[in-house]
């Protein structure tokens, strides 16, 4: 994960904050490396949460609601946020709906998306124009190789983006997924994410953090750090 | 963990307006007289800076504007804003030549680096550049007093930047200019509905656009347009450092580049200063003059 640290700081472009739906069908945490994106998300049964840094000039909290069919194969996720703007200072609002369908095997999968990740800036003023909103269309696919525990894999999200009164660019993200679907790992992460997603979790974490576990939390702690910095 | 600084002051470090100095492209030069087909008396000097975009992307814009002989903005402002869009696939950097050229002649450039060099993929990268500048001039830095907002200012774009020079000038009213290098607008661009000025300049050699479309694009345009054929330019002579592939699909340089060049911007020049700078000379010049080394339709 060290090595894949450096590449996500050098990453710059375009794309959408995404990392819960990264994840697989079970509890687990998902780090999403890419350009321009890195996020974290952390699912306990359909609930979930998620920090991501586009650029590392925005961070953004999300959390998320899933519902599954067909053992998790199929999923809606409907999903809400906030962010900080800190390029030109402000605030942005976030709803998302993404509809999924996986096809996992005991050690390859698959994973397509359809995402609708709205953004609306609610404080602050960048664009010409009072109003700055942003809708991705976006499709996805991820490749997933199980290591161990780990799925892993490169993911792609292309699509356009519209905003009102302004012409349609293009949106995307080409990253790296990671997901750790274990209870162990969800709860360890949880825990040292400064109470992001309950303090019940917390508790856990405190009796089953392992080196794995550990190592998550570094990289998460870096990404923090660098999101930190201008 | 170590604990995140404070949004607030996260804001006030990162709301900072670009800082001086710039690194200087052309030095100032009194002597330099600034006719049209000339470059000015001003240095120029560039630096790059970040703005948000689409709520919440980055967008690094080159920012060549008229300097000092230490790369600081140069007294006279405020100046006149051009946004220049990058060709497809081509550096922001590659068209140094003419943002120094321009700068050098009183006006502030903004060169958005567009992504994956593909300004058609996100067709508002200078307006928001625009907006952006209009922040940063009311701010400290070195743009401080740079611009004045609501001036009008003039977008132009080479090769498939032109086209989407074509799209901004059409959605964003404070794009009173339109300059169309080596370009044309997009049919999909209703540039017939637009009345304001525009400018189409093409080399004679250029055998990467399609001159007859490029006649068909100025024949859409509805306000003052002039139309110019620069005699011995190609599509490459635009820009500079071209990489093997851009020399062989294209047609041959017919002179000095410098001289082409040059008559090239006799024209660019004179338009410019007739609607960014209410030059009534240079006005009655694109309305009814001649120009060196083109032929010319209006």
């Amino acid at each position: 994960m060290s090595l894949l640290l450096p590449l996500a700081l050098a990453a710059a472009a375009f794309a959408d904050p995404i990392a819960l739906r990264q994840a697989g069908p079970e509890d687990g945490a998902a780090l999403v490396l890419g350009a321009p994106l890195v996020g974290l998300g952390l699912w306990r049964e359909d609930w979930g949460v998620s920090l991501a840094t586009r650029d590392l000039a925005t961070l953004s909290l999300e959390g998320a609601r899933r519902f599954q069919r067909d053992a998790g194969r199929s999923e809606l996720q409907l999903s809400a946020g906030l962010g900080a703007l800190w390029l030109e200072p402000g605030l942005s609002g976030h709803l998302g709906l993404t509809a999924l369908r996986r096809a996992l095997g005991p050690r390859l999968g698959w994973t397509g998306s359809l995402s609708l990740p709205f953004s609306l800036r609610l404080a602050g003023r960048a664009a010409p124009g009072p109003v700055e909103a942003r809708l991705p269309v976006l499709l996805g696919n991820q490749l997933q190789v199980r290591l161990g525990r780990l799925w892993l894999g490169p993911s792609l999200e292309l699509g356009v983006a519209f905003s009102p009164g302004r012409p349609a660019s293009m949106a995307g993200h080409l990253g790296l997924g990671l997901a750790v679907p274990t209870r162990r790992a969800v709860a360890s992460v949880q825990a040292q994410a400064g109470g992001l997603a309950g303090q019940g979790l917390g508790d856990r974490a405190a009796d089953q953090g392992g080196a794995e576990d550990r190592q998550v939390v570094v990289v998460e702690e870096q990404l923090l750090a660098a999101a930190a910095a201008p | 963990m170590a604990p995140l600084p404070s949004l607030p002051l996260l804001s006030a470090l990162l709301a900072c307006a670009p800082q001086g100095p710039g690194e200087l492209l052309l030095e100032p030069d009194p002597d330099r007289p600034g006719a049209a087909g000339q470059q000015g008396p001003f240095g120029a000097a560039w630096l790059r800076a970040s703005t948000a975009a689409r709520v919440e992307e980055r967008l690094r814009v080159e920012i060549v504007f008229p300097a000092d002989a230490e790369g600081e903005l140069a007294e006279g402002g405020p100046f006149p804003v051009v946004a220049l869009l990058q060709g497809g696939l081509v550096d922001v950097e590659q068209y140094r030549w003419l943002s120094a050229w321009l700068a050098s002649r009183g006006y502030l450039v903004l060169a958005p680096l567009h992504a994956h060099r593909l300004a058609l993929l996100s067709a508002d990268d200078g307006a928001i550049a625009l907006s952006a500048m209009e922040r940063w001039s009311g701010r400290g830095g070195v743009f401080a007093g740079a611009i004045e907002p609501g001036r009008p200012a003039a977008v132009i774009g080479h090769s498939l930047g032109g086209a989407t020079a074509a799209v901004e000038w059409v959605q964003d009213e404070r794009f009173t200019a339109l300059g169309l290098l080596a370009s044309f607008p997009a049919g999909f661009s209703p540039v017939e509905e637009v009345a304001r000025p525009a400018l189409s300049l093409v080399g004679s050699t250029d055998q990467v656009v399609d001159l007859a479309q490029v006649e068909e694009g100025f024949l859409r345009l509805a306000g003052p347009r002039l139309l110019g054929e620069i005699e011995g330019l190609n599509h490459h002579g635009w820009f500079d450092d071209p990489r093997p592939r851009d020399i062989e699909r294209d047609g041959p340089l017919e002179g000095e580049l410098d001289e082409l060049r040059a008559h090239a911007m006799g024209a660019l020049d004179t338009f410019l200063d007739a609607w960014l700078r209410g030059d009534a000379a240079a006005l009655e010049r694109f309305e009814t003059g001649e120009f060196e080394g083109m032929e010319l339709r209006r």
